[in-house]
Formats: C-alpha cells, sequence, structure tokens
C-alpha cells in the first residue's frame, strides 16, 4: 500500500510517516497542498490522509484538486476535534473520517478498508 | 461605556468572540497533544525495534524526546494565552498598554491567518499608547477588525497592524487592504459588533482609499471626565 500523508505540521506528519514504514507501509508525506499535488502528479497512491484544516487550502479543497489527477485514489481525513462543521464536511466528502491524536493501527486499518471498497 | 446600551446584543457578540477565541486555541492545544502523541508512539516503535535486537542510532531518542519537550513548551504558551485570554473578562476598565494588547490579539489570530493565506504583522508604534478601557471588549473589537481585514486583504496579503494616540484616546489602524468601503460590513454573525461600538463610543471607518482600516476608541477617563467637567 502506497500512502500520501499531508498535514501542515511537520513533526507530526514526519513521525506518522516513519511508523507506518516501519509497518510495510509505504507513505510519502507533504505539509503543503500544492507540494501534495505534485507528488501526486509524480507517483501513483492508494490512499492519501488529508489534514481537514491547513493553511492555504483546505483538505476537503485539496481532494477536490488530487481527484482530478488520481481518479482512484481513497482519502481519509483527519480533524482535530471531529467538529459537527468538520464532520459533515468530511462524512460527505471522504471515505473515511478520523480524529487526532491518532492511533495508528486504527489510521491502518482504516486505511485497508477503504482500499478495498 | 453608554448606561443605556444594548446589553443583550453586546452579550451575544461577546460570547460569540470567546466561543471564536477558545475554538481556535482548543484546535491549537489539540495539535500539540497530536504531535506528542505521534513523538511517543516513535520513541515506543523506536524501543520495540532494538529489543528485537535491530541496531538503532541512540541519539535518536535524545533528538525525538527534545522534539515533546518543545512541543510541551508551545502547548504551555497557548495555555497561557487561554488563561490570559480568560481572565480579560475579570475587570471592566483597566489601563491598557496598546501595542502589547493588539500582539496578544495577532497572537490569538496567528492560525486564522494562515488559514485565509494571510500574515499579521505589527508596526511598531514610535511611542507607547495607553487607553483606559475594557480589555476584553478591546480585545473583541481589535479580533473583529483583524476579521475584516483578513476579508479585504490585498495581493502582498499581510495585515499590517498598528497602534496610535488620537485626541480621544487610541487608534489602530489595519492596513495592506484593497477595496473597503464605507459603512463597513460584518458578516452576518457578527451582527451585534456595532451595539459594543456603540457602547464604548468607538468606530470603524475605512481611509478614503480603501487601503486601511481605522478603530477609534474613545478613552474612557476622558471620557468620564469630559461628561463631569
Amino acid at each position: 500500500m502506497k500512502v500520501l500523508l499531508v498535514d501542515d505540521e511537520e513533526e507530526l506528519v514526519t513521525a506518522l510517516a516513519e511508523r507506518l514504514s516501519f509497518r510495510g507501509i509505504d507513505a510519502d508525506w507533504s505539509t503543503s497542498g500544492s507540494h501534495a499535488l505534485e507528488l501526486a502528479q509524480a507517483h501513483a497512491y492508494d490512499v492519501a490522509v488529508l489534514d481537514v484544516k491547513m493553511p492555504n487550502i483546505s483538505g476537503i479543497e485539496l481532494k477536490k484538486r488530487l481527484e482530478k489527477t488520481r481518479p482512484d485514489m481513497k482519502y481519509i481525513f483527519l480533524t482535530g476535534h471531529g467538529s459537527e462543521e468538520d464532520f459533515w464536511a468530511g462524512s460527505a466528502e471522504a471515505s473515511q473520517y478520523l480524529v487526532k491524536p491518532l492511533d495508528i493501527e486504527t489510521l491502518i486499518e482504516t486505511m485497508r478498508q477503504v482500499v478495498q471498497k | 461605556m453608554k448606561a443605556d446600551a444594548d446589553w443583550q446584543a453586546i452579550a451575544q457578540e461577546e460570547t460569540r468572540f470567546f466561543g471564536n477565541v477558545s475554538a481556535a486555541i482548543s484546535h491549537e492545544i489539540n495539535n500539540r497533544i497530536a504531535v506528542i502523541n505521534e513523538k511517543a508512539g516513535l520513541l515506543t516503535d523506536l524501543s520495540m525495534m532494538m529489543a528485537q535486537g535491530r541496531e538503532i542510532d541512540i541519539g535518536r531518542f535524545e533528538v525525538q524526546s527534545k522534539k515533546i519537550v518543545e512541543q510541551v513548551r508551545l502547548a504551555k504558551q497557548t495555555v497561557r494565552n487561554l488563561n490570559r485570554f480568560a481572565h480579560s473578562v475579570d475587570v471592566q476598565h483597566t489601563r491598557i498598554e496598546a501595542a502589547e494588547l493588539v500582539e496578544f490579539v495577532v497572537s490569538l489570530y496567528a492560525r486564522k491567518a494562515a488559514t485565509a493565506e494571510a500574515t499579521l504583522s505589527i508596526s511598531e508604534s514610535p511611542e507607547p499608547v495607553t487607553i483606559t478601557s475594557s480589555p476584553f471588549f478591546l480585545e473583541t473589537l481589535i479580533g473583529r477588525g483583524i476579521d475584516v481585514a483578513l476579508s479585504r486583504i490585498d495581493e502582498a496579503k499581510t495585515v499590517v497592524i498598528g497602534v496610535e494616540a488620537t485626541r480621544e484616546g487610541l487608534a489602530v489602524r489595519f492596513g495592506g487592504l484593497a477595496g473597503l468601503t464605507e459603512p463597513i460590513e460584518f458578516p452576518e454573525e457578527n451582527q451585534d459588533v456595532p451595539a459594543l461600538l456603540e457602547c464604548l463610543g468607538a468606530r470603524y471607518r475605512s481611509e478614503p482609499d480603501g487601503t486601511a482600516l481605522l478603530l477609534e476608541i474613545p478613552d474612557h477617563e476622558r471620557m468620564s471626565h469630559g461628561r463631569t467637567a
């Protein structure tokens, strides 16, 4: 499984990518929407894990742009609080929706589920 | 403050502002927790790999521990800001150093500005400006000024905020805007801002060329003396 992680918190996304690699999952990471779009142009990913609230471009908007490049990629949204606003945005747009802080085993299980759908 | 102010509208606006800022701060604290959670998980992973005989650079533990300490420092700063913000409702009137208060509100709005692809910059005041007023009301009006400024920001994407003394009290200037017109319009959810302005005898106005928003606030002490004179 090849994964694209996008979150503006570099310390979070780099640690998460490394922890996924320890578990045999190939994860690229980005802290910006524009860089994520470049990565998606260059590589095919099974699933993108996107933070909902990011500077410059929200996770929801980023998904819309990524879909043009990679229509078959699946999506998981991350949010800080699971606020009602985030929930409805996320539930409408994403295959799955997870609240930070993450449990890595739950993330991996969720990624497997959305890829198999 | 005006005795016949519309206190219901003011309370609604204040509650809304308190909610907006608290939500942003709680989001920030949760971000720190999420990073600490991931760093702790990484340390656990490295420990387990080491226990299984994998060769791990011992320096990695120190690096990651230091990063956790840094996240704790950032979280503590955010909690200090929340505490200060919460206590700003404690006093009705006090002497306020305007530049310092602006700096505080800017720190509360940093993430909101970043989300709007903007930067908030503070222009240094040539001399200290102090005013007697309500800290919480002032924070609200400065915050709502930033909201308006972010909605009218020019291509440079930087709101430059400065304070200056006026004959009546204080002016906060939000520069770096384009096409700002009067009357200053607020989003639907902030329609009670005018009641707060009226209560303090304050007003927002636009520079004639529409490139800056001005928040003018009279000094409560001078207003009181003016009334008794």
